[in-house]
């Protein structure tokens, strides 16, 4: 049984890490005089996304499950599940020798869900780039806020004393995006699920985020 | 004990407006969600909701009992239900809008449990609150506006019936964004109440910011406007911002409004920590500062919403003591129906237009009157028909009468229903519809945020039935018609004899009140010279004096322009001015009309007056003979120039949009350049120029990217609208492109801003969309004689696919430039996937960092 968990957006969105939206996907790096201009602008952008995310049916979504890992060499392996997965070293890091202290590992997706999908396409139907850029940067990053949030939440529930580590595939140490196939498998979701994997192992929608969690 | 407390328990509505009717206070009760928030919950005490809030009625009662009693003991008067996101659309969110009715129920119950056990003999209420659905259906957006006003009356009359029967003594309609949601919210629970033969008194409060408005634009006063004639007993304001916020609101209220005001303030504006909105204000100067309201607005029902707590209350029961009263209302001798609040937009009113000789309804968007109009309307050109609105609205006219019906077009209802979704909020003029359907009215009823008019009614059939009332329902008005079955009427005693009539039947029969009645009593042209018509203009001034005599409170109208049908322009103009100056003299309040043609009277001459009053007053039997002999070589007078307003040229103002980002009245200045240049013109030499600035401020800085995607949309817009006059083989591209996300790969935006950029600086985009395959690309590149291939691709894995495609290309033989871009690819890349097993590839591979360097790279293929 896939735990699953309804995360009350209204919690989510003061995290958003306002300063990289507005800068990463919202191009604001002009210079200081007009600076505070645009993010005025960009401001009231915000709080009207953020209403329209409050009232679109969209759901903080996540998906989560603890399991028990052996590690080997550079390899997780679940022993209950016929998996192993293996990991590059980069700077002498390689994120198995993380579960070597607990032998657990939590996996986690978190989804903005259908609702994201039904929002996306009536946006494309309107054709307006400008509304999709700024709702896609919004979105991209309530996701990101969404998955620290329920990383908070477990790293508190298991009473972990460690810093917090939480890796996401098809990033430099965990770059293997066909192990997304194994975590699906692994937190059981199958269709009924808001959340779906393509032929070539991305989320479906966009706005959805894997990881890898040790404590 | 209980039974004593029974004894002392009187909760019921008629005390609770009793008190209100003797000037008393009501002190509600503050937040819930802040308290709730203080019992540190889990996802387990949620039933795994986290947030749901209204879930604790079912999984922790004793919960929201405790805080009801709180409340009590710190001296509400009236507690809130734990409903407010308890409507079957909030509740759809959670997958629990099964369990509305017994959610809302239960909310009752506890709260009615709760006064019914309380510790103290003051009069206690139980209010069932119900907050927004957060569907907005003013919304032109295609997620939140999509919902009808059927719908949300029904979501609203579901919730209202499972409180009443949970035992509430109030409905609270709170936190309301939409004052179209509000209409139907009011006459869902209206129903709910009628139902119940049960009195229960129905509160209404909007949350607007501190300039006064809510969510769209609507000020209080026209929510007010909007709003108070539907039978609401409270109206007010909570949430939002902290009470001094509120003051100038209220203020304004307090001057129009003879229903008891309600306000429920935050306690302050709400400062953000570590992610959380903490509200600062302390008891004591909240306490103080509502307390303010009661003693100089006159305000009888208080509260506190976000971040007020027991104590809030408490210092707010303490300050004001036993049995207080409100004083320093300030409308006590306001006239409640002064016609400025009677017809409201949205986003303005009447209010606005101050106080006037007369009120111009325009008459210019009417399929019966207007050619033009007519012809846009079997287009379907509402976005013309929108420009023709704001026109008429720039020109003068303060309400706009629309009128769709039409022989060659079968759906006037859905017709003025989609105009109205786009006019509603895009001109401050009250609307006015016109059609002799009674289902087409109240379509457009629904469809309506603001306060409307209806045109009309008569005696001729029986339709007057179906349209009433629809004029008590939706408390709106109507042009009644001085004409029954015998046909229009000529005399004074015919036309009121008519209104009689009319007025005894709506206001004895459908028990309307005499401001909803606007009396025409009728214009005939003078241009005929038969004798029957000669003194009817006269009749018809005379019909208008007595008939607001005889009913005091009705307004008049007349549709000026009838009076000079058949007379050529210059002697229409004149003689229309005239007619309608003189009316005016005799009381009458509307004038359907062109406000382009309402100026000053003393802009004629004496002699063209003198004239015009002959023919109208009959003075002479040649008026008319006269009358046009002195028009006969003129064509057309000069209107005298109403806006002062220095205009720039077309073209600037046109570029101005573009490079402005300022979507609004493009389309009608399209149509204006379009008088002086064609549409390719118009392209190439305003707006294409217009796009490169925007361009060049990216470059320098001035603007960041989501500023040029906005004018980059409007340039679409506007190119979407100039295609319509094209040739189909027109050729306004400077080449072609095929665009592509590679196969295996779902993100697009990027593909998406390239699409953007490119289409609206000069190229024919082929977009396959995101996941397509190398084959598909390579073919289309081919049948469409693309001059470049571009491709996206987000991730290391899928950016393998862009060497797929180059690889076939070459052994192809083709040329095709190609360029990549994308978060995995870089400049080295390109160099490296360029060489095709040691050989070049003969169309080259490019990288484009963003899509204006995509741009640069195609100028510079296609200009060689």
């Amino acid at each position: 049984m896939v735990k699953q968990r309804r995360i009350n957006l209204q919690n989510i969105f003061p995290l958003i890490n306002k300063e990289a939206l507005y800068k990463v996907s919202w191009g604001l790096k002009a210079n200081a005089e007009l600076a505070s201009q645009f993010r005025e602008e960009l401001e009231s952008q915000f709080e009207n996304i953020r209403y329209i995310f409050a009232n679109s049916g969209i759901k903080g979504l996540i998906y989560y499950d603890i399991f028990d890992v052996q590690v080997a060499d550079n390899c997780l392996i679940f022993p209950q599940h016929d998996i192993k997965w293996c990991f590059p070293t980069l700077h002498n890091k390689c994120i198995a020798h993380s579960a070597k202290k607990t032998g657990k590992i939590v996996l986690q997706i978190a989804t903005l869900g259908k609702g994201l999908t039904r929002l996306w396409k009536s946006l494309e139907k309107t054709k307006e780039t400008s509304k999709q850029y700024y709702y896609h940067g919004f979105s991209v990053w309530l996701t990101e806020a969404l998955a620290e949030y329920h990383h908070d939440i477990v790293h508190k529930e298991l009473g972990s004393k460690q810093d917090k580590e939480r890796y996401s595939f098809g990033y430099s140490l965990c770059p293997d995006l066909t192990m997304q196939k194994d975590l699906f498998s692994l937190l059981n979701i199958d269709k009924t699920k808001e959340v779906t994997l393509t032929v070539t192992h991305m989320m479906v929608p966009e706005q959805s985020t894997s990881a890898l969690i040790f404590h | 004990m209980s039974g004593v407390h029974d004894v002392i328990y009187f909760s019921d509505m008629s005390k609770y407006l009793e008190i209100l009717k003797n000037k008393g206070v009501i002190i509600m009760d503050g937040g819930m969600g802040t308290l709730i928030q203080g019992y540190n919950l889990t996802f387990d005490d949620y039933d795994g909701l986290e947030g749901l809030n209204e879930m604790l009625n079912i999984t922790h009662p004793e919960i929201i009992g405790e805080i009801h009693n709180k409340y009590l003991e710190a001296g509400s008067m009236a507690i809130e239900t734990n409903s407010f996101g308890a409507s079957r659309i909030k509740l759809a969110e959670y997958s629990k809008e099964n369990d509305t009715y017994k959610i809302n129920y239960l909310a009752a119950q506890i709260a009615k449990n709760a006064v019914k056990n309380r510790h103290s003999n003051k009069p206690a209420f139980v209010i069932g609150t119900m907050g927004p659905t957060g569907k907005l259906p003013s919304s032109t957006d295609a997620f939140l506006g999509d919902i009808s006003f059927d719908e949300l009356e029904d979501v609203f009359y579901e919730q209202a019936k499972a409180l009443i029967d949970g035992g509430v003594d109030v409905l609270l309609l709170e936190t309301q964004h939409d004052i179209l949601e509000v209409k139907a919210g009011i006459l869902g629970c209206k129903k709910a109440i009628n139902e119940a033969c049960k009195e229960i008194a129905l509160q209404v409060q909007v949350t607007i910011d501190a300039q006064g408005n809510m969510l769209y634009g609507t000020n209080i006063l026209e929510a007010f406007n909007i709003v108070k004639d539907l039978g609401i007993d409270v109206f007010g304001i909570n949430c939002s911002t902290g009470p001094l916020e509120m003051e100038k609101s209220l203020k304004r209220l307090s001057e129009s409004s003879q229903i008891p005001l309600s306000v429920l303030p935050n306690a302050g504006m709400p400062c953000n920590e570590h992610g959380h909105a903490v509200y600062k204000l302390e008891p004591e100067v909240f306490a103080q500062q509502v307390k303010n309201f009661i003693k100089d607005y006159g305000v009888q029902v208080i509260g506190g919403c976000c971040g007020t707590r027991p104590a809030h209350i408490e210092a707010l029961a303490k300050t004001l003591g036993d049995a207080p009263k409100a004083t320093g209302r300030l409308s006590a001798s306001a006239d409640t129906h002064h016609i400025l609040r009677d017809f409201a937009s949205p986003i303005g009113g009447l209010g606005e237009a101050k106080n006037k000789a007369v009120y111009i309804i325009g008459e210019r968007i009417n399929s019966q009157g207007s050619k033009k109009a007519k012809e846009l309307m079997i287009k379907d050109e509402y976005n013309s028909l929108l420009g023709l609105a704001k026109d008429q609205e720039s020109k003068g006219a303060d309400l706009l009468d629309l009128c769709f019906a039409m022989n060659e077009r079968s759906d006037e209802k859905e017709q003025m229903s989609t105009f109205i979704n786009l006019a509603a909020y895009a001109t401050k003029c009250p609307l006015v519809f016109d059609s002799t359907e009674p289902e087409v009215l109240e379509a457009a009823l629904k469809r309506y945020a603001g306060r409307a008019m209806i045109n009309s009614i008569n005696l001729e059939s029986d339709k007057y039935k179906a349209v009433l009332p629809l004029v008590k329902k939706y408390a709106t008005s109507t042009i009644a018609l001085c004409i029954n079955e015998k046909g229009m009427a000529k005399t004074k005693e015919e036309k009121l004899e008519i209104a009689r009539k009319i007025y005894n039947i709506a206001t004895k029969e459908y028990c309307l009140k005499p401001y909803q009645l606007i009396f025409d009593p009728l214009t005939f042209t003078l241009a005929t010279g038969e004798d029957e018509y000669r003194n009817s203009a006269i009749e018809t001034f005379e019909a208008i004096k007595e008939i607001k005599e005889h009913f005091p409170g009705v307004r008049t109208v007349l549709g000026v322009s009838n009076i000079s049908f058949g007379l050529n322009p210059a002697a229409r103009k004149v003689l229309n001015l005239v007619y309608l100056n003189k009316a005016v003299d005799y009381g009458l309040d509307f004038a359907i009309f062109n406000a382009e043609h309402y100026f000053d009277i003393n802009k004629l001459s004496e002699i063209e007056i003198s004239l015009a009053e002959s023919l109208i007053f009959n003075k002479e039997p040649k008026a008319l003979i006269n009358f046009i002999e002195y028009y006969q070589d003129k064509k057309n007078i000069i209107i005298p120039n109403q806006s002062e307003k220095k205009l720039l040229p077309i073209e600037n103002q046109l570029q101005n949009q573009i490079i402005d980002r300022n979507r609004e009245g493009i389309i009608s200045l399209l149509e204006q350049a379009m008088e002086k240049y064609n549409p390719v013109e118009i392209i190439n030499t305003i707006l294409l120029p217009a796009m490169k600035v925007v361009g060049g401020k990216m470059e320098t800085g001035e603007i960041i990217l989501p500023f040029v995607l906005e004018s980059a949309d409007i340039m679409r817009t506007a190119i979407a609208y100039l295609e319509k006059f094209l040739d189909k083989d027109t050729n306004l591209h400077k080449g072609t492109i095929i665009l592509a996300t590679v196969f295996g790969d779902v993100h697009d935006i990027g593909k998406n801003l390239v699409k953007t950029i490119t289409a609206n600086n000069g190229y024919k985009v082929i977009d396959l969309g995101k996941q397509v395959p190398a084959d598909l690309i390579i073919e289309t590149a081919i049948k469409e004689k693309a001059q470049a291939i571009t491709l996206s691709a987000l991730l290391v894995t899928t950016s393998k696919q862009m060497q797929l495609v180059v690889e076939k290309l070459h052994h192809l033989g083709k040329d095709i430039p190609v360029i990549i871009g994308g978060a995995a690819t870089n400049e080295r890349f390109a160099e490296n996937i360029a060489l095709v097993n040691g050989t070049k590839y003969a169309g080259k591979v490019y990288y484009a960092k963003d899509a204006f360097a995509g741009l640069k790279i195609l100028d510079q293929l296609i200009d060689g």
